[in-house]
């Protein structure tokens, strides 16, 4: 089907195309405030888990340990966790970075539980770093985690407003 | 006396050259849009600039901190912003026809500067406007981002637009890069494409991806990315949208900066307006350059002369020439390589590019690798098919009435032209991204080889379905880039992958490996036999 030629002169003019340009830059904008607007949504698309892959770092031998960290079984007694993390700090700083960070909400439970019971000053930093990370993004899921392990109290963070706004609750991410 | 601004040439000039920007073909290619298409190149620039920064704000929305979405958002604006101003930089600022066209008229120089200068300042307004209006609305609802946010980084993004822009002005006509700036134009007229083609891929990776890796990327940026200045400006940003003071001293300097920019880039523009335009430190690319001399004049040309047959030399060379020659041919034969690119960058980024000869690499972290050699195989098809087609055509009466002995040796120089300009490069960046990324020179060696082996088989394969012609003997008409070569390209995609994944199976036993592509190079020397005769068949049928 071709538009009707007024259509088509019009958009053959200067005026038309940048008439077009405004249109598509004016529903940009309103696309921008309408995803602005539903952060929570948008995080709530997000099932993120610290995999298998992340331990591939760590010498054979002590993957175990952290797999069972990590995972929904039994804790490993905290002695066997702090000799793999002092064997391996650049790395047991990482993988409590990523936990922290992208992990389910029981790994990052787990793994911020873990660190506290080890009391090793490197890993205690990594941790008031994260904190300082979540109270600028307002994850208010994550300060409330690290407040009790640093032994601080949890920063009141007020989420910005509009519907489906606010940071993630442990209902909107995956278990 | 400064001399005066005429009202009514300045409008008629600045229409004039506001639809010559519109309608510019530096972004044709780019575009698949002619000058007299409906909607203009520069139209569909600005949406695909529009779509590259909806797919990356939705990539980073409330994955990362405001301070990276701000920096990582005015990144890709300063670098967008660059290119289109180099990519139209004759048109939107300088055109050396301006002296031609104009000087004759009774036009003082302060209204044909200022004509210039609305239409220039337009452009990079409406590219930078692209590139803003998305991070300033969608970063405004992020957690963390205060209400300050939409115009710190409204101004923020226009330093960096304004900047950018200045930047190219400064390379053209200060420091004398305008040639290597020239020369770049149609690969900077892709970058767009390329950015939204790894955000639809990264996105649809990043929905299956579990990894978390974006956020940790954008928790701890390499050094490289903390060093940039758009980095600093992002933070500002984002420390400011909360108390506007914090953002001052760095936007301030950001500002300083941008002007400084434009005012000395400004400054060399004005020169050059004043006197028309007659432009001497870039020409553009010299398009007609003579392809002068005798074959297989020096060592390495008699070799392969002797490697493939006199027929086979000539085509070669000619495909060498209008692959480096013929912009049109250029333009439609690269897009091919993009998806190949797109999956590196996407696992570069995404940290999921692992070494698929060691046995240690999960499956996933090899799948990417793997899936790159099926992506560069299915642009071969293509390249092929593309070769078939230029502006030149009418000079392939010499090859049609040549006398050829075997006419299969046209298509097999085209096929390794094809596999020197474009298979050997592409094979050496996979090998050297692997190289970076790995840290195993033998392994990243033997992938590069193992490639272009692949590769070879793959272009062996498709040869005789793909060249039913004489090499660069039809016109090039809207459509021929796809044609009909879907099954060739699947075709191609499905063995190369199939083959590169078989080589990652067999990682940790290199006499399997070596075994595997002597067959291959035994496999390739069949097909080569086998598809002769068809493609004999096939270019004698097409010549008188």
């Amino acid at each position: 089907m071709t538009p009707p030629a007024s259509v088509t002169a019009r958009l053959r003019s200067p005026r038309g195309q940048l008439g077009l340009i405004g249109a598509a830059l004016l529903g940009a904008a309103i696309l921008g405030l309408i995803v602005g607007r539903h952060p929570g949504f948008f995080r709530g698309t997000q099932a993120l888990a610290v995999p298998g892959s992340a331990l591939s770092a760590f010498p054979a031998a002590d993957r175990p340990t952290l797999q069972d960290a990590l995972g929904d079984g039994e804790l490993p007694a905290p002695s066997a966790v702090r000799a793999v993390f002092l064997a391996h700090p650049s790395q047991a700083r990482g993988l409590v970075t990523r936990a922290a960070l992208a992990g389910t909400p029981r790994q990052r439970a787990r793994i911020v539980g873990l660190v506290a019971a080890v009391d090793l000053p490197e890993l205690t930093a990594a941790l008031s770093q994260l904190a300082d990370h979540a109270r600028r993004i307002g994850d208010a899921e994550l300060s409330a985690l690290l407040a009790p392990a640093l032994g601080v109290e949890a920063p009141d963070i007020v989420p910005a407003a509009g519907p489906g706004s606010g940071p993630p609750t442990t209902g909107d991410r995956d278990e | 006396m400064a001399s005066p601004l005429q009202p009514r040439p300045y409008r008629a000039l600045v229409r004039a050259f506001l639809l010559s920007e519109l309608r510019a073909q530096g972004y044709g290619e780019a575009t698949g849009s002619r000058p007299g298409a409906l909607i203009a190149p520069f139209t569909w620039v600005v949406a695909q600039l529009l779509t590259m920064s909806l797919l990356l704000c939705l990539a980073l929305f409330v994955r990362t901190s405001p301070a990276f979405f701000a920096a990582a958002n005015l990144l890709v604006c300063g670098v967008s912003v660059f290119a289109a101003v180099a990519v139209e930089f004759h048109e939107a600022a300088l055109d050396p026809a301006d002296r031609a066209v104009l000087g004759w008229r009774p036009l003082t120089p302060r209204t044909y500067a200022a004509a210039r200068g609305t239409t220039l300042l337009g452009y990079v307004a409406v590219v930078t406007a692209s590139l803003t209006v998305l991070p300033a609305t969608v970063g405004a609802g992020q957690w963390g981002a205060g209400p300050w946010w939409v115009p710190l980084y409204g101004a923020a993004s226009i330093c960096v637009g304004l900047g950018a822009a200045a930047l190219v002005l400064l390379l053209h006509l200060g420091l004398g890069a305008g040639r290597v700036l020239d020369g770049l134009r149609t690969a900077l007229a892709w970058l767009q494409i390329v950015g939204v083609m790894v955000g639809l891929y990264g996105g649809q990776l990043m929905l299956r991806d579990d990894t978390g890796d974006l956020e940790v990327f954008a928790y701890a940026p390499p050094r490289w990315f903390a060093a940039l200045p758009t980095t600093a400006l992002g933070d500002a940003v984002a420390a400011g949208s909360q108390i506007p003071s914090a953002a001052g001293p760095t936007l301030g300097a950001a500002v300083g900066i941008s002007l400084a920019l434009v005012a000395v880039g400004g400054g060399l523009l004005a020169r050059r307006w004043r006197t028309l335009g007659p432009e001497s430190g870039s020409r553009p690319v010299a398009e007609a350059r003579p392809a002068a001399g005798t074959l297989a004049r020096g060592r390495l040309q008699r070799a392969l002369v002797r490697g493939l047959g006199r027929q086979g030399y000539a085509a070669f060379w000619l495909a060498t020439v209008m692959l480096s020659r013929d912009r049109e041919l250029l333009g439609r034969s690269l897009p091919a390589l993009a998806t190949g690119a797109a999956a590196v960058i996407v696992g570069l980024v995404t940290g999921q590019y692992g070494d698929p000869l060691d046995r240690g690499t999960p499956l996933a972290l090899r799948a990417l690798p793997v899936a790159t050699v099926g992506l560069l195989a299915s642009a071969l098809p293509s390249l092929l098919h593309n070769a078939m087609y230029t502006r030149d055509h009418a000079a392939a009466w010499r090859l049609r009435s040549a006398p050829l002995r075997a006419p299969a040796q046209l298509a097999h120089g085209l096929t390794s032209a094809v596999l020197l300009l474009v298979g050997v490069p592409s094979a050496v960046a996979v090998g050297a991204v692997g190289l970076a990324r790995w840290g195993a020179p033998g392994h990243a060696v033997a992938w590069t080889l193992g490639t272009l082996v692949v590769l070879a088989l793959v272009a062996e394969a498709v040869l005789p379905t793909v060249v039913r012609d004489v090499p660069l003997s039809r016109s090039p008409a809207r459509g021929v880039a796809l044609g009909p070569i879907a099954v060739p390209v699947a075709g191609a995609a499905s063995l190369a992958s199939l083959l590169a994944g078989l080589a990652s199976a067999a990682a940790g036993r290199p006499a399997t490996l070596a075994v595997g592509c002597a067959l291959l190079v035994v496999a390739g020397v069949v097909l080569r036999r086998r598809g002769r005769a068809a493609l004999d068949r096939a270019l004698s049928g097409s010549r008188p």
